[in-house]
């Protein structure tokens, strides 16, 4: 048996081979990793295992392959250093771990109070350390979306691979990293799966069993029909049924002017055959404006993102919709703490303030019929909408994603029917332009603060108002 | 003062036979035709109306049970922006029953567009685009291919309808059973517009509305106008749907009538419609209505006139009266002109000014008189009074001369084969094949 222990001028490598196993505690002892095996699924799993690790000096150590492993996991070239095959390879092994090394010595150790952002700062802090290796999307199938990022995918699921494309948008907003396109793609508006089966479809019955014709004028007779009426036992080719006379050259006594098609499901005849995609992760069957569309990109560290790496950086909200991060949401508890003063206010200065709510009744449909997606920017849009009626002392607070609570200074019906007339209009026409063919359904509610002892007491009493 | 005198004189002076010397092409073939007949045919078509009452209860209560399926076909190109309008007019329709079709003849506007919309909103339940443009005839023979009614009427987009008109023309097949086509009532709804709208909506009335009635009892009714026409879906499929036109509307109606099928007029099914608000576009339109005579009637359907196993005496005489009417008198009109000239040079614009009276006075009895047989118009009668005088140059000089150009053009020339109305890569054919 090999020994576990391998130096390379003067830097110690453990070896890891199916006799070994793999111990990642023990690899922080060490300046790199060997893998030694020819066993595929032993050496994925090692390589996951080590870069999964939730300390850096374990993530970031130096892998280098014992043996060719030619595209047997796509991930394992990605996030290994390379190989060590030869003996002349260890001045390269060498070299790169020390660089490898020194860089680590670089980074910050500000730890991100997320998971998302532990995943930004965990593949930002691999860049970095491997000379500001590009972030390259990979062609996966086992990802759901088709594409997979080595470095950001070890610290998600294969089903959540739509988030690390949500993490990296933020990461770009914030200038971490600087994208360069690849490819556009179009995923499922439930589920973010990439998998898509697209059919064409009747219009009417949605079902794919439909079959086209061409239609074809007869010049001299004005006769148009589907080509299977210019079809007979009797004659060869194309034969009029009209003045029972041969149709033989396109352009000159016939053309085609355009196709039909035909279901022999419901039996209905059309020209617009609709494209649906049905998701093969969750089977959902949607129109195809109505999938998600997300850009595959390459990316590489900004001079921002070194500097926050190397002197530490805030990751604030990482939630999975990196669109409300830009919102500066506020919790639950911010807003009771805020309703609080207001009801003190309130009753100390005799004003009156109001607590609205307006909330999507039809939240659940709407998603289903859009997408997560399509909706989340929605309530976006309404957010927007809602947050520009209102004056700087006066804050929002968005629950489960579809019900908006906000206080109101100044007479309370008064503005609460002027802000509710404004919102729906502005509502109305945000359908129109951008979500033609959803119907919303908003509910209106308000309370005055003066009546509550606390803001909890208040937003409780909304609640079951709205309920 | 003295040519007054004069002309006085003259009048006064005339007896029977010096007045049917001077006014005999009035006489005979204007008042004799035109009046007479059509009053004699009128007044029989009211007196026999109460006995037919009977029939048409029951032809009314055999549809509301049958309840048929009716195809409307509404084939045009760029018609996109009159489409919501009509399907807004079918939808007020008492009867229901019937499957909306438009087609799309190669429309390069918006038309695809609004028609698509119309469709996904179930306004209408067939619709289909040609992305090349092959005319009329083909537009309606793709409609009439997948309607799928006992009963197909072919509508102009630009029209609107009665609220019963489909209903009305549709009963017309259980009036009678050997009916094969049926053409309702044409109005000019933009009568307001213009001089010639005035003129065409007057000519509309007398001419066509009234005229139709009295052709339609005597069973020589000649033209379903396309704007409004009804066919009985069978026939059609039997003469192989519309022909390449211009003049398709009266071709098809010959093709019903020489396989068999009465052809009738009603005027109780109403469509309004949009008249040429300029004499130019009149004159167009008129030039092709007008051609469609010499190419129709004179050469392909010309067997009509002529022995075979299928010749109708009805028929017969329906394009012997059209073809003297239209034709022959429209040139001999030019012979009485010159004979005036030549033989009562001296008399000549007392005889002129004569004619000029006797026509007026005809419009004026002729438009008063006919009121109690005109059915369904709103327009006040009196709006169109004043305008009466200058019916006698809008009949007797400007359709007169339009149709004899078009005669020419089509005898010498076959321009209809020419029309842009129609794509060449038809008309080139028509004119080899002698359609």
């Amino acid at each position: 048996m090999q020994s576990p222990v391998i130096v390379i001028d003067n830097l110690q490598f453990v070896r890891l081979s199916l006799e070994t196993g793999l111990d990642t505690t023990q690899i922080m002892a060490y300046d790199g990793v060997l893998i030694d095996s020819n066993d595929a699924p032993f050496v994925q799993n090692s390589i996951l295992s080590i870069r999964r690790h939730h300390q850096p000096e374990v993530y970031l150590k130096p892998i280098f392959l014992c043996q060719n492993h030619p595209s047997a996991f796509i991930h394992i070239h990605a996030l290994s250093d390379g190989q060590y095959i030869h003996d002349k390879d260890n001045t390269l092994v060498a070299s790169k771990t020390r660089k490898i090394f020194q860089k680590t010595l670089e980074l910050s150790e500000s730890k991100p109070n997320s998971a998302y952002g532990a995943a930004i700062k965990k593949a930002l802090d691999y860049m970095y350390c491997r000379e500001n290796r590009i972030l390259q999307p990979i062609l996966d199938p086992f990802s759901i979306i088709g594409y997979s990022f080595p470095e950001m995918s070890v610290s998600f699921e294969t089903h959540e691979e739509a988030q690390i494309l949500d993490a990296l948008d933020w990461a770009e907003k914030n200038e971490l990293i600087w994208p360069d396109f690849q490819e556009k793609i179009y995923v499922c508006n439930q589920c973010s799966g990439g998998f898509l089966s697209y059919r064409e479809v009747c219009p009417h019955c949605q079902s794919s069993h439909t079959y086209g014709e061409d239609l074809v004028h007869h010049f001299p007779c004005a006769y148009i029909g589907p080509i299977s009426d210019f079809t007979n036992e009797k004659h060869e080719g194309l034969h009029c049924p009209k003045c029972n006379k041969g149709v033989h050259h396109i352009g000159v006594d016939y053309d085609k002017p355009s196709v039909l098609y035909h279901c022999n499901n419901c039996d209905t005849k059309f020209q617009d055959l609709y494209v649906k995609a049905k998701c093969l992760n969750c089977k959902n069957d949607v129109e195809v404006q109505y999938l998600q569309s997300r850009t595959i990109n390459t990316y590489k560290l900004t001079s921002k993102g070194r500097h926050a790496i190397t002197k530490g950086f805030e990751l604030q909200n990482h939630t999975t919709d990196a669109h409300f991060i830009e919102r500066d949401l506020i919790s639950e508890d911010t807003f009771i703490s805020l309703l609080n003063q207001d009801c003190k206010r309130s009753q100390i200065e005799e004003r009156s303030i109001g607590l609205m709510a307006i909330s999507i009744n039809n939240h659940q449909a709407i998603a289903k019929e859009m997408g997560n997606y399509r909706f989340k920017k929605l309530v976006l849009e309404l957010y927007d909408i809602i947050a520009n009626e209102l004056n700087p002392l006066e804050y929002l607070y968005l629950e489960q994603g579809h019900t908006f609570y906000f206080n109101q200074y100044l007479g309370i019906e008064d503005s609460f029917i002027s802000i509710q007339s404004s919102f729906q209009e502005r509502l109305n026409q945000l359908i129109i332009r951008n979500h033609s063919g959803i119907s919303v359904s908003m509910n209106y509610q308000n309370i005055s603060l003066n009546e509550c002892k606390d803001g909890r007491e208040a937003l409780n009493k909304l609640k079951t108002q709205l309920n | 003062m003295e040519f007054i005198d004069e002309f006085l004189l003259f009048v006064t002076s005339m007896d029977w036979e010096k007045f049917s010397r001077y006014f005999y092409f009035f006489v005979i073939f204007e008042f004799l035709r035109f009046f007479v007949v059509e009053l004699f045919v009128l007044l029989l078509w009211k007196f026999t109306h109460r006995f037919r009452k009977q029939r048409w209860e029951k032809a009314h209560h055999e549809l509301w049970t049958r309840m048929p399926l009716v195809s409307i076909i509404v084939p045009g190109k760029n018609e996109g922006k009159h489409i919501y309008k009509l399907v807004q007019s079918l939808k007020e329709q008492t009867y229901k029953n019937f499957e909306l079709i438009v087609i799309d003849d190669g429309s390069d506007d918006d038309t695809e567009r609004i028609c698509r919309s119309l469709k996904k909103n179930g306004m209408i339940d067939l619709f289909i685009r040609n992305d090349v443009r092959g005319g009329k005839a083909s537009a309606a023979n793709l409609g009439l291919r997948f309607a799928k009614g006992e009963f197909v009427v072919h509508l102009d987009a630009d029209c609107s309808y009665w609220p019963d008109a489909i209903e009305k023309i549709v009963r017309v097949f259980y009036f009678d059973h050997r009916v094969g086509g049926v053409g309702g009532n044409v109005q000019v709804r933009n009568y307001k517009d213009s001089l010639v709208a005035t003129f065409q909506a007057i000519e509309y009335f007398d001419s066509i509305s009234i005229g139709r009635i009295s052709s339609s009892e005597l069973g020589i009714y000649r033209v379903i106008s396309g704007a409004f026409g009804a066919f009985r879906k069978k026939a059609l499929d039997k003469i192989g749907g519309w022909d390449i036109g211009p003049g398709l509307d009266g071709d098809i109606t010959v093709k019903l009538r020489k396989i068999g099928y009465k052809v009738k007029y009603e005027p109780d099914a109403v469509c309004k419609t949009n008249a040429p608000d300029t004499f130019k576009k009149l004159a167009n339109q008129r030039l092709r209505w007008d051609k469609s005579l010499i190419r129709f009637r004179l050469r392909k359907h010309f067997d009509v006139l002529l022995p075979s196993k299928n010749f109708s005496w009805l028929n017969f005489f329906s394009f012997v009266e059209n073809i003297v009417y239209n034709l022959v008198l429209n040139f001999k009109w030019y012979f009485y002109i010159i004979d005036i000239i030549f033989n009562f040079t001296s008399l000549l614009p007392f005889i002129l000014l004569t004619n000029l009276l006797l026509y007026t006075i005809n419009f004026f009895v002729k438009f008063i008189l006919f009121s109690a047989f005109r059915l369904n118009h709103k327009e006040p009668i009196a709006y169109f009074i004043p305008y009466l005088p200058g019916m006698v140059i809008y009949f007797g000089y400007f359709l007169r001369f339009t149709r004899t150009v078009a005669y020419f053009q089509e005898i010498f020339w076959k321009a209809s084969y020419k029309d842009p109305w129609n794509p060449e890569k038809s008309s080139k054919f028509a004119k080899a094949m002698k359609l």
